[in-house]
């Protein structure tokens, strides 16, 4: 049960920095005004580096994070992702770069209603054409990460949003991406709940992966990163490495 | 994504949503059932008809007229046409030329079928049994057994077809005639039997073995002419013998007469014409023969078959002979037995076609229940094509329904296929997704269109049995409403290609979706 082969080839990494984004600018046109969402951002990030970015609501960091999930296309700049050059892959590429490369964590979890928890956390695995056992077996061991086990057959509607976001942590970690993308994880949560969401995630720690955490809130951004980047107006207005 | 995980995730849609899918599926089996039972039905009827034709023996007959002189053909010179006439009326005129130059040049052979004519029938290949329409006025003399009765003198015989089923279902005592023995075996009526005075079972029993001699007019005497013109006029029998006397002698004596020559020779000519010089007297011939059987009239029982059954000939007469002895007796008679019709059977209705041809060969019409056939046929397959039309457009709403209520579902699903995009899923996965969905949905539709088509066919088909055994008084089981492998096979093709060809459209459109558009939506 060998993971299915790649639809692109794989390209060494140029240096040891796993995200590396270059004048990235993503501009919205309404009727009147352009507005650059993002505007003209550099930025690189190492391999298993923990990155909290932070910023007023409004200021971008959902648009940039989706622009490195590759769920979203810049108007300019360049993204490489594990030494994928994001622009230059075709839909089918991007979608492999998507349910291999990434685990994205959204604020409003975004599981698939009609699938259990098991089968949401296994989904990533499903597209990709893993085998049956092996899939099983990870997104067991995922649901034990975040403590979920005995709610395996459990359908979304069934589950409290923390525990239900605790499932979309358990599929973003699952195939072991390069690269975690959480965008406000907490936010639709109380702050309790958050607690349990906040330490599952921050255990994601001692994954062969890279973690990029955003969010509006100072503390949280404080408690989490070694590196913490603050965002305004599209643009990086402060970075620091603890 | 593998084929297995698709097909998984796709039921695993259809479940969800229940109350949509079931909407979509009382589309379909509609559509499907009704177009299934069409089918059926049509297929059904025209089975049944064809099995009721091909076992109906009066099926199997054509009624052999004349020509009547309708086979002639005039010289061309006799229907020449203007070429200015234009082509139809032109055509028109020339077979109105036709028929009217035919019944002018008609001779008196063109009336009758000649007895030598039933032994050409007879070797047209497939023919198996010529039965004779005819009809032989005589008297009856039983005066060895029983005391004369007045009344029975004047009576007819006819030729009886002994071999078809009918014959046997109208005997009320002793048995057929029999091919051996047919030129002694003589059947009677029931009425002629209670005339004489044998009414109750038992007495039945005694004329069975008797003898009865007919006597029949051989050849007709000088008579005969002159009671032809008269008798309608109500001059009885005495008169007529006085009239013809007085006739014989104002033609001995014209010379007498202060007549001319032209007056006298037209009175001779008159004379001759309705009383042939020669003897007097007919010349009458006997007949013995003994009874064996007793039948009632062909009467009320009918049933089904007889629908194709063509009225040829005397069915009921008081004295029945084998057929095969009528067809002897005719050919040695060949004088004062007109023959004006002749019943042909032929071994199978897939023969009719053929065995009128070779008739109308012959300068003879055929007439058979194939005119009938082919009209019932025409009928079931126009009103067949008619209610497959209106089939087709039920189930083309229906796909036009499916389609709809598909887009809707695909534009409320748009934000699970975001989901399903931004963890990974590719636009062929989504396309295929759709596409097995659709599959399904039309399979789970044939299926169950198929189970209800099966129960109603089983309904209909008893009801229908009921019905027409009832009416007809025949057994057709289980022809109607046969669901065909090919007409089921037919119903799944169509429901998936319709479900599927729905769902493709709105499925292109998902599989186009971007994840971060899809996924905004609530
Ligand atoms: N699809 C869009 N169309 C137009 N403007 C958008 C769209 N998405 C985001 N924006 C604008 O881009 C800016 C950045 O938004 P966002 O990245 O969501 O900020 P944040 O996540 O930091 O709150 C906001 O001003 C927002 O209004
Ligand atoms: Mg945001």
């Amino acid at each position: 049960m060998a993971p299915a082969k790649m639809s692109f080839p794989l390209a060494p990494p140029v240096s040891d920095s796993l995200v590396d984004i270059q004048s990235l600018s993503k501009c919205y046109s309404t009727s009147h005004t352009e507005l650059a969402a993002v505007n003209e951002l550099t930025l690189t990030i190492p391999r298993r580096q923990r990155v909290a970015i932070v910023g007023r609501s409004g200021s971008g960091k959902t648009t940039l994070l989706n622009l490195l999930a590759g769920l979203d296309q810049p108007t300019r700049g360049r993204i490489t992702v594990n030494g994928h050059q994001l622009d230059q892959l075709t839909r089918s590429q991007l979608a492999d770069y998507r349910c291999r490369q990434v685990g994205v964590v959204f604020q409003s979890y975004q599981l698939m209603p009609q699938l259990t928890a098991l089968e949401n956390v296994e989904l990533p695995m499903t597209l990709a054409g893993t085998g049956r056992r092996l899939r099983r077996e990870r997104a067991l061991a995922a649901l034990e990460r975040v403590e979920l086990s005995q709610r395996a057959a459990h359908l979304p509607s069934a589950m409290s949003g923390g525990e239900q976001q605790r499932v979309a942590i358990a599929r973003a970690i699952v195939h072991q991406p390069a690269l975690i993308l959480a965008d406000e994880p907490t936010g639709n949560l109380d702050s309790a709940t958050a607690g349990t969401v906040e330490r599952l995630l921050l255990e994601t720690e001692n994954l062969e992966s890279t973690l990029i955490l955003v969010t509006h809130d100072m503390a949280l951004a404080e408690r989490f990163g070694q590196r913490l980047i603050t965002m305004q107006d599209g643009r990086i207005a402060a970075d620091t490495t603890r | 994504m593998t084929w297995m995980d698709l097909w998984k995730l796709a039921a695993r849609n259809l479940q969800q949503r229940k109350l949509r899918v079931s909407l979509n599926l009382v589309g379909i089996v509609l559509g499907c059932t009704l177009v299934l039972m069409t089918a059926a039905g049509t297929a059904g009827v025209e089975t049944a008809f064809q099995v009721l034709f091909d076992s109906s023996e009066f099926a199997r007959e054509i009624e052999v007229r004349p020509s009547y002189g309708s086979h002639r053909q005039p010289p061309e010179s006799e229907i020449q046409v203007s070429e200015r006439i234009p082509p139809a009326r032109r055509q028109r005129l020339r077979e109105e030329l036709t028929k009217a130059w035919q019944n002018e040049n008609r001779t008196e052979f063109d009336y009758r079928i000649q007895p030598s004519q039933m032994d050409d029938l007879a070797r047209i290949p497939h023919v198996i049994r010529v039965v004779p329409d005819f009809y032989l006025g005589c008297t009856v003399d039983t005066s060895t057994w029983m005391r004369a009765q007045d009344d029975l003198s004047e009576t007819a015989v006819v030729a009886l077809d002994v071999e078809q089923s009918v014959a046997e279902r109208r005997l009320v005592a002793g048995r057929l005639a029999a091919t051996e023995s047919r030129q002694q075996d003589l059947m009677i009526s029931e009425l002629l039997a209670y005339q004489m005075g044998f009414a109750t079972d038992a007495e039945l029993q005694q004329v069975l073995g008797q003898p009865l001699t007919i006597r029949f007019r051989a050849q007709s005497g000088k008579m005969h002419s002159l009671n032809w013109l008269v008798s309608e006029q109500g001059v009885d029998y005495d008169l007529q013998t006085q009239l013809a006397g007085s006739i014989d002698k104002l033609v001995d004596n014209l010379d007498a007469t202060e007549l001319s020559e032209a007056e006298q020779m037209l009175i001779r000519r008159f004379a001759e014409a309705v009383l042939p010089s020669g003897g007097t007297q007919d010349v009458y011939q006997s007949r013995s023969f003994t009874i064996c059987g007793v039948l009632r009239s062909e009467g009320k029982d009918m049933n089904l078959s007889s629908m194709f059954r063509e009225f040829i000939g005397a069915t009921d007469a008081d004295l029945m002979i084998h057929h095969l002895a009528a067809r002897e007796l005719l050919r040695a008679q060949p004088d004062n037995t007109s023959l004006y019709g002749v019943k042909v059977v032929v071994d199978s209705t897939r023969n009719l076609r053929a065995a009128e041809e070779s008739i109308k060969q012959l300068d003879l019409n055929a007439h058979s229940a194939l005119w009938a056939w082919d009209r019932i046929e025409h009928q079931i397959q126009t009103v067949g094509t008619v209610i497959y039309a209106l089939a087709a457009a039920v189930l083309l709403m229906a796909a036009v329904g499916i389609s709809n209520t598909l887009f809707i579902s695909v534009v409320q699903r748009t934000k699970e296929f975001g989901i399903l995009k931004s963890v990974g899923m590719k636009d062929r996965d989504v396309l295929r997704l759709m596409l097995c969905e659709g599959v399904l949905l039309g399979a789970a539709g044939a299926l169950l269109a198929t189970l209800l088509s099966m129960l109603l066919a089983v309904c209909g088909r008893g009801l229908l049995s009921m019905y027409v055994n009832y009416r007809a008084n025949t057994d057709v089981q289980g022809v109607f409403f046969e669901l065909g492998p090919l007409s089921i096979a037919a119903t799944w093709a169509f429901a998936i290609a319709v479900s599927t060809l729905a769902s493709a459209l709105p499925a292109w459109r998902a599989s186009r979706l971007d994840p971060v558009v899809a996924m905004r939506q609530e």
